[in-house]
């Protein structure tokens, strides 16, 4: 019986007034730009972290790979004159290049030896290349296709990488044709794809200070075969 | 009442929508969480199982690093050492297992299996001909502890087993047996040995030359049509070795040889010229300090008394001071010989007193040694065998007429061609009625010698001074020399008898009568007493036939009664194995007479137990091998480990390496005899020096000299020990480390494996500059990706 009445009191009642309506009007615009920072932030905090954590992933997956192809680089053999695929690190304006030597699980056709290269390319691509034979040039390596050489996708938005090899002597080389550096640190600038959307040509031209959406990773790879 | 219903329809449909998506959104992120957990969880486990293996191989390399110190003798064999006691050079007879235990168990919790079937046509990882070679895993606990069975405190396991790679043929080294290298080149190891190798092996050696292989299965991949040989030898094969190269205590050998550029990578050679590109077989190109130094670090070594052999005495208890002497003399001589282009080197004439030796300046004259103690080495040079005098009745103004006749002794085997060559004989003649006042030291007219052996001479119209009236003096007194050319200057005295000033051969003197003297070994010529008389000829009569009696030393070491032991290289050719020190002369300066010994690298050479037998010589240098594509910081690559039996239960075997090792060397018929010998090292039974029980190790290549088919078949036996010592080892310098890890889980009582890495990585024992051994890995390949 109360609510019969009371609905039908309700009914019964004039409209809100304006007053009302602007009051309530303006609570809720309130509420909705409170809503909204914080949807907000949260979308942002999210973003960040999703880039954060893209770029992670890429940074593990790249020094996990490079680190083991490192791991298996063979050392100069005396008597040849050099190392048949010297080590080298070819430095560009952005990016480094890295070729060596290195031995793979074995092949009954291939065998275990193979050249190894790293290159990113002006896509911001990071790219591994593999043969069985040894190249001393990257751009041999990276031009020849079929066999068994291949060069794969290793990451994206990979802004740049740099490798400085130091030898035993405390010197830094960018080839090594006699013997192996003994440490190869490695700098990856990594950006997240929404990043490198929004500025396609990003640079860095101050590691130390990334900006954002830029992330810095050092490593530092010693050679178990080192002299 | 309708409105309102309806109202709460739409909110029950809202509040369904909004808990079907929270529903749908929760189960997402736990699926996508689950995934991330699972693919993290794996890659943690994946390096987990990578840090065991790395265990396997940290275990593995720190069991080298205890054992093959500098503080012990050891050799080394696959998947185990021999090592005697820390501080000691006693017999290696500490077993060390170079791995984590043998075990035939089928249990895959027990242990696992290294030479499993791969995935691609039945082959096996390890050994493609073997069985399956398994070896016990460790298990290793959260608390770091290591136990045998696994349990809930266990994160892992692995196993491992290290192969010494110089039971393996080198590929970067091996080729084939020929006659125009030396019998120390590595590639006198016969690739072709191998199955299915004869065919290639030539190609793959010259493109080792070309561009060395730097991984174990580099070959693989050069040419196609290498692949299955390469592939199915690939448990015979490896692409890095290098010998230990030390002496029994550890010390670095010294390399026969005096050129620079035989001794790469700062090894230790006889560096006694005094030019890098001097001739050292001119006396003035050498170094008197360093020949000092050389002399004296031969003497010590040979004089030491705790050879892990046979303890108790060197080689002075064999040959005395004055032998062991000659002999840290005559070793510099003969690669002096093997190094200089001269037909005839200069012998070296020095004073020889403990450890000092006084390399003497004969520039002046012949008279001017002043001592005893003096000594002339042993080379390559005519040497004075025979003299005789004949005194007729005539007499002049001085005295009695006589003819000087002579006979000189080149072995064609010294290889200093046929001649013919002028020499200058210089004499010096007394009388003993004359109290040994000289009456001719002058240069005498010159030899020719036709390179056939011996050669005649006479000097006629010498004259012995009459200082006393007749009767004709008892005895003529005379000591020669032999000049390579004529002239005061006497540095190019080629032989000298006898030696020491004073001392002379006597030969009774009687009208119309020849006397004549020789000397059994024209090497032991410097001594007065080695020189005997022969029957008196009628007449002026030439000297008889030099006939040495090879048997004269009767007892051991003895030579078997031939001119094997009379050997010098071609000039110039270099030392060609170590072997070569089996031509060492021995009766030379011995305090005893023993013409023609010289030392045996055969069975039997010594019943003694504290007597270094002779083959240990051969552990002390090493002869020289050039350069030319030897991989790694030394050049002792190549050299097959005779210690080559895999003992650890499978039926593994390398006897096809040490068939690459003896083929060509040893006849077809005995060639399965001595390998099998070898593999299990068989021995003659007083051939057990150093073991710690017979058939277990070899502790020194010389010790192939032991070997029945070997060393008891003579001087053919030590002509094989010639062709094969030089490559063969017991002590190699790298390991191949085959370890498994594997991440698990001990759940329910069952063994769950949540990730596995398999990897073989290559342990050196290296050398920094300082000559201090380190370990190093110097390949680093993954079995498994």
């Amino acid at each position: 019986m109360f609510s019969m009445r009371a609905s039908v009191v309700r009914t019964g009642e004039r409209a809100f007034t304006i007053l009302e309506l602007l009051v309530s009007a303006v609570i809720f615009v309130i509420m909705l730009a409170l809503l909204g920072s914080v949807i907000m932030h949260f979308n942002t905090a999210w973003r960040q972290g999703d880039a954060q954590k893209e770029r992670r992933q890429n940074a593990r997956v790249i020094f996990d790979t490079i680190s083991r192809d490192l791991q298996g680089a063979v050392p100069t053999l005396p008597g040849t004159g050099a190392n048949r695929v010297p080590f080298q690190v070819q430095q560009t304006n952005n990016s480094d290049a890295l070729l060596w030597g290195t031995s793979l699980p074995a092949n009954r056709t291939r065998g275990d030896f193979a050249t190894v290269g790293y290159f990113v390319d002006s896509q911001n691509r990071l790219y591994r290349c593999q043969t069985n034979a040894a190249e001393s040039d990257l751009d041999t390596l990276t031009a020849s296709a079929g066999g068994s050489n291949f060069t794969g996708l290793l990451a994206e938005n990979v802004v740049s990488l740099t490798a400085t090899a130091v030898a035993r002597d405390g010197s830094t080389n960018t080839i090594f044709t006699t013997n192996l550096p003994v440490t190869v640190d490695l700098t990856l600038l990594l950006a997240d794809w929404r990043t490198l959307k929004q500025k396609p040509n990003l640079t860095v031209p101050d590691p130390s200070n990334p900006p954002v959406g830029v992330q810095v990773f050092r490593t530092r790879v010693e050679f178990p075969a080192a002299p | 009442m309708k409105i309102r219903s309806q109202q709460r329809g739409a909110a029950l449909v809202v509040t369904l929508a909004i808990i079907i998506l929270a529903v749908v959104l929760v189960v997402g992120l736990t699926m996508a969480m689950r995934m991330e957990r699972s693919a993290s969880f794996y890659n943690l486990e994946r390096v987990r199982a990578e840090a065991l293996a790395r265990i396997g191989v940290d275990y593995g390399k720190a069991l080298l690093m205890e054992t093959m110190t500098n503080n012990r003798f050891w050799v080394s064999s696959p998947g185990r050492l021999r090592a005697s006691a820390a501080g000691t050079f006693d017999a290696p007879t500490n077993l060390v297992t170079l791995s984590s235990g043998f075990t035939t168990s089928t249990n895959a919790n027990d242990g696992v299996n290294l030479n499993r079937l791969s995935l691609t046509a039945g082959d096996r990882t390890l050994d493609p001909g073997g069985s399956d070679f398994s070896f016990r895993w460790v298990y290793v606990n959260k608390d770091g502890t290591y136990t045998n069975v696994p349990s809930t405190n266990t994160l892992g396991r692995f196993a491992f087993w290290m192969d010494d790679e110089s039971t393996r043929v080198d590929l970067n080294t091996a080729d084939q047996r020929t006659s125009t290298l030396p019998a120390a080149y590595p590639s006198q190891i016969s690739l072709g040995a191998l199955p299915g190798l004869s065919g290639i092996a030539n190609d793959i050696a010259l493109a080792a030359q070309t561009n060395a292989f730097i991984t174990p299965y580099d070959a693989l991949g050069r040419d196609s049509s290498w692949t299955n040989g390469l592939f199915s030898n690939r448990f015979f094969l490896t692409h890095y070795t290098q010998d230990a190269d030390l002496n029994p205590w550890n010390e670095r050998r010294r390399i026969l040889t005096t050129r620079l550029t035989n001794a790469p990578q700062g090894r230790g050679y006889f560096d006694i010229l005094s030019a890098t590109n001097g001739n050292p077989g001119l006396l003035s190109a050498l170094n008197t300090n360093q020949l000092a130094n050389h002399y004296r670090i031969s003497y010590n070594l040979f004089t030491r008394n705790d050879w892990p052999y046979a303890k108790g005495s060197g080689f002075q208890a064999k040959f005395g001071i004055p032998g062991v002497q000659q002999m840290a003399l005559d070793v510099i001589e003969y690669l002096r010989a093997a190094d200089s282009a001269n037909t005839f080197p200069e012998p070296l004439v020095a004073q020889l007193v403990g450890t000092n030796m006084t390399v003497m300046s004969v520039g002046t004259g012949i008279n001017i040694i002043p001592t005893n103690n003096i000594a002339i080495g042993t080379t390559r040079r005519p040497m004075i065998s025979q003299v005789g005098m004949y005194c007729s009745t005539n007499t002049n103004a001085l005295g009695f007429v006589e003819t000087l006749h002579g006979q000189l002794y080149l072995p064609p085997s010294y290889n200093a061609g046929t001649g013919p060559f002028n020499w200058q004989l210089w004499a010096e003649i007394a009388s003993s009625s004359g109290g040994g006042s000289v009456v001719t030291n002058a240069a005498l007219p010159s030899i020719t010698f036709n390179g056939t052996g011996f050669a005649d001479f006479m000097v006629t119209n010498v004259t012995i001074p009459a200082t006393l009236p007749a009767p004709i003096p008892t005895n003529s007194m005379v000591r020669l020399a032999i000049l390579k050319t004529a002239g005061a200057n006497v540095e190019n005295i080629l032989d000298v008898a006898p030696l020491v000033p004073g001392q002379r051969i006597s030969l009774p003197t009687t009208t119309n009568t020849t006397a004549y003297a020789w000397v059994n070994d024209p090497r032991l010529n410097k001594v007065t007493n080695n020189w005997m008389a022969l029957p008196n000829l009628p007449g002026d009569v030439a000297p008889p036939v030099y006939s040495p009696n090879y048997s004269a030393f009767a007892g051991t070491p003895a030579s078997d009664g031939s001119t094997n032991s009379l050997y010098f290289p071609v000039p110039g050719s270099g030392v060609q194995s170590i072997g070569d020190l089996g031509y060492l002369a021995t009766g030379v300066g011995s305090t005893t007479n023993a013409p023609w010994r010289s030392l045996r690298l055969q069975a039997n050479s010594s019943t003694a137990t504290n007597i270094p037998p002779d083959w240990a010589l051969l552990d002390l240098f090493y002869a020289p091998v050039p350069i030319r594509f030897l991989p790694g910081i030394n050049v002792t690559a190549g050299r097959v480990n005779l210690n080559a039996l895999i003992t650890d239960g499978t039926n593994a075997s390398r006897a096809n390496v040490l068939n690459a090792l003896f083929t060509n060397a040893v006849s077809d018929a005995t060639l399965p005899t001595v390998l099998s010998n070898v593999m299990n090292v068989r021995l003659v039974a007083s051939g057990n020096y150093g073991q710690a029980t017979n058939g277990t190790n070899f502790v020194s290549a010389g010790q192939l000299a032991e070997v029945p088919e070997l060393g008891d078949q003579g001087e053919a036996g030590e002509a094989i020990l010639r062709k094969v010592v030089s490559l063969a080892t017991v002590r190699g310098n790298v390991f191949s480390v085959y370890s498994v890890g594997q991440a698990i889980q001990f759940v329910n009582g069952r063994v769950v494996v949540n990730g596995e890495k398999s990897v073989r990585v290559i342990v050196e024992r290296a050398f920094d500059n300082s000559g201090t051994p380190f370990f190093r890995i110097l390949l680093w390949n993954e079995i498994s990706p």
